[in-house]
């Protein structure tokens, strides 16, 4: 082999077991050896002091506006967000125009996907036209390479439907995501139900309208077995059904989002549309309650729900705006500003003090705690979000070198001309965010440098 | 939107909602308004402090009331109104607005009156643009100068605001959908007035302690031991899926009528913002003395002059050279 050898040096890599002070080497498209020091002579190398060395990032929630909106969106813009927030992969919802809901366009829309420069894979529908009446075809798409099916955007409210989904999942080992809303409940709502909704006199959509959706899909994959997703988990009572259902070993896994982690509804009291969302942004005693379930480890994933509108469909009266925020170049910030806002928790103080401390903390300066919680995010964002999408992927020999370096204490503010999105319902503009995307490698390929863009 | 990017030209002042205003400034209102009652009386003139200014009216909802009320305040004070007619048509999308608005400024208007169907319109107005914006109702959100008004009518009757410290007022009717309350609720509570709302299940707020209220499904249970009963009207055209309510079980349980009427305290007081459903939330005649409803059709005006004055203001504006000064 003649290509150049890589070393990245100096930083804490993301281990199943917590982050160690080791060492990468990467040749070609893959990892060749990972240990405490490599051997460096001959090689590149690829400072990585004071930061957290990952598997690059998987997104189980993209809005990709392809085909249909590239006013919103194109796959170029959108590419270039992933590669800035630490992206390897994207799972574009089916909500497009045309619906994904047929074998012929999913196979048409996935051939043009391909040209991205990361892997963006699409979702189907559960229904046609995700109008809740009747189901796609699921084994022509199955058959054609659709791995996840959801009507993302709008729950799926029939019962009888959402049996047979899971019924076809069950024979075709593919996965339903559920957007779990009640659509009667969420009739007419723009915002949460609560008392910033009664002070501004908008419709609020409550959190059982969610976890009532979770609780009749868990006793529907009992009865059909089947896999199921929840997607952008926003309900305390939905975090204990999917503990519950995972208890029992049925096959479930729930995603949260960085903004249902970071903002909460008071954040709406000036009626600014940007953080207008479905989902709607919760209480901030709910916000806090999944901030601490996720470090907690009860989702598998952190995806974006990223959602890119033109202006001027949010530059409407409130209840009239778009709902959805873009969000995927910022994804690791908000969310890992969200993870560093509660104090430590007593169980979080006691564990492997001196594991962490001792061989952690002298490359990364951050508290014990918050190396775990970082650990945790992580695993999240990387391996976890493609557990869900039926990968595996991993920091070890022979693996493809798909790689991010985080540092994890930098703080910038946010700004919308940073982002590299068509659109501009930004949520974190004029936020300050904690965590900067400092370099990235696809398939060994260095493709970001120093924050920057680089191929 | 441009929220976050600094503004060079310091924005004019308006008046979306009641937390705009401190409780200093309400004061302030109170006693302007009390002013122009004086000048009306005396003199029925008043100073022409909004020579050479142009207020613009813009009704996205159809109001005849508000709207001459408005217009007859600002032309008390010399300005120019202009009424921009707004078809429901153009605004039923909601995309126009801001065009709209642009249209307004480009106009030269300096203040514009803003009536919408939908919450929230009237702070979006002001954050697009630099008219000093007065919300004359946006959905189910807020009707500040109605709220203003009632409570100079109520500082009236009661002999000075300080005097409303620990009054009870029952506001009585379709809670969730009236802007009028919430307004009410967010002023009175800074004066110490302990409010009550009142109304069937299917009327209240989700939780009426986020307005600083109590709340009751029982008037009867409530109509002893008020100081002021404040009927909403109630409106059919507002409710968005109907309600579970006739209106025979409402009028049943939350008419003022004439048995209610006789447990009210013989110094208690009932006010509407009108216009009055008779026979609805109302079936008795009401003594003249405790009646504020004709007063607050009256102190409306008088409260919104004080509101034109007061936002049109150099204080208000952060300095800026204005065309009148005030000499109220």
């Amino acid at each position: 082999m003649s290509e150049e050898k890589i070393v990245i040096k100096g930083g804490l890599v993301l281990r199943p077991d917590g982050l160690h002070p080791l060492d990468i080497a990467i040749q070609g498209e893959v990892i060749t050896e990972v240990a405490p020091e490599i051997d460096s002579t001959d090689s590149r190398v690829v400072d990585a002091g004071g930061c957290v060395v990952s598997t690059s990032f998987y997104d189980t929630h993209t809005h990709s506006r392809f085909p249909g909106d590239p006013e919103a969106e194109t796959i170029d813009n959108l590419s270039e967000q992933a590669l800035l927030g630490g992206y390897q992969y994207l799972l574009a919802m089916a909500n497009t125009e045309p619906t994904i809901d047929s074998a012929s366009i999913w196979k048409a829309v996935s051939d043009e996907l391909k040209r991205a420069p990361i892997e963006i894979e699409q979702a189907a529908s559960i229904t046609v036209g995700r109008k809740g009446e009747r189901l796609v075809d699921f084994v022509s798409l199955a058959e054609a390479g659709a791995n996840f099916f959801t009507d993302d955007g709008t729950g799926l409210g029939s019962t009888k439907l959402m049996y047979e989904a899971l019924k076809m999942s069950d024979l075709l080992g593919v996965t339903i995501g559920q957007h779990a809303q009640d659509p009667f409940l969420f009739d007419g709502a723009s915002m949460n139900l609560g008392a910033t909704s009664v002070r501004l006199g908008l419709i609020g959509e409550p959190e059982v309208s969610e976890s009532s959706m979770v609780a009749r899909d868990i006793e529907l994959l009992k009865a059909t077995g089947g896999r199921l997703h929840v997607l952008h988990v926003s309900a305390r009572e939905s975090i204990n059904l999917i503990r519950a259902a995972r208890g029992e070993g049925l096959r479930i896994s729930a995603e949260v989002t960085p903004h249902h982690l970071l903002l909460n509804d008071s954040m709406l009291e000036g009626f600014d549309t940007s953080f207008k969302v479905n989902p709607p942004l919760r209480s901030r005693s709910t916000q806090m309650a999944l901030v601490a379930s996720a470090i907690r480890g009860d989702f598998d994933a952190v995806a974006s729900d990223h959602a890119p509108h033109p202006y001027h469909t949010k530059q409407r009266p409130f209840s009239q705006a778009s709902f959805g925020m873009i969000g995927l170049q910022s994804a690791f910030l908000a969310s890992w500003s969200a993870f560093l806002e509660p104090p430590a928790f007593p169980p979080e103080m006691n564990i492997g003090a001196e594991h962490w401390s001792q061989r952690a903390t002298t490359r990364v300066a951050l508290e014990p705690f918050e190396l775990q919680r970082l650990h945790r995010l992580l695993e999240m964002m990387g391996p976890g979000a493609a557990r869900v999408v039926g990968r595996r992927i991993a920091i070890e020999p022979n693996a493809l070198a798909s790689i991010v370096v985080c540092d994890p204490t930098t703080e910038s503010v946010g700004r919308i001309d940073e982002i590299a999105s068509n659109s501009t319902n930004f949520p974190y503009q004029g936020r300050n965010l904690k965590g900067r995307i400092v370099a990235g490698f696809i398939r060994g390929k260095e493709i970001l440098k120093e924050g920057k863009l680089w191929f | 939107m441009n929220r976050l990017i600094s503004d060079p030209v310091p924005r004019r002042r308006s008046l979306t909602q009641i937390s705009d205003l401190s409780d200093t400034e309400v004061l302030e209102l109170v006693e302007r308004a009390e002013t122009y009652r004086q000048m009306e009386e005396n003199t029925k003139r008043f100073s022409d402090v909004l020579k050479d200014f142009v207020v613009a009216t813009l009704f996205f909802e159809g109001s005849t009331r508000t709207r001459l009320s408005f217009t007859l305040a600002a032309e008390r004070l010399g300005a120019r109104v202009i009424d921009l007619g707004v078809s429901m048509s153009s605004v039923s999308k909601g995309e126009s607005l801001k065009d709209t608005c642009d249209t307004v400024s480009a106009l030269g208007a300096d203040a514009v009156v803003v009536r919408h169907p939908n919450e929230g319109a009237p702070l979006q107005i002001a954050s697009w643009t630099n008219l000093a914006v007065v919300n004359a109702g946006d959905g189910c959100h807020e009707h500040p100068t109605q709220a203003l008004g009632d409570l100079f009518s109520l500082s009236s009757a009661f002999g000075g605001v300080k005097n409303l410290s620990a009054k009870r007022v029952a506001i009585v009717g379709d809670i969730l959908h009236s802007r009028v309350a919430r307004s009410l609720c967010s002023l009175l509570g800074r004066f110490g007035v302990s409010v009550v709302l009142v109304g069937p299940p299917d009327m209240m707020v989700d939780r009426p302690s986020a307005l600083g209220a109590e709340f009751s499904y029982d008037l009867d249970e409530v109509v002893g031991e008020v100081d002021v009963l404040y009927l909403l009207r109630i409106q059919r055209e507002r409710i968005r899926g109907g309600y579970n309510s006739s209106i025979e079980s409402y009028t049943k349980r939350f008419q003022l009528d004439q048995k209610r009427y006789q447990k009210m305290p013989s110094t208690s007081i009932v006010m509407h913002p009108g216009p009055v459903n008779r026979g609805v939330e109302l079936a008795v005649k009401v003594a003249e003395e405790r009646s504020l409803i004709a007063e607050q059709v009256r102190n409306g005006v008088l409260m919104r002059m004080a509101v034109f004055s007061k936002i049109l203001d150099t204080a208000w504006i952060g300095g800026q050279p204005q065309k009148g000064a005030f000499h109220g």
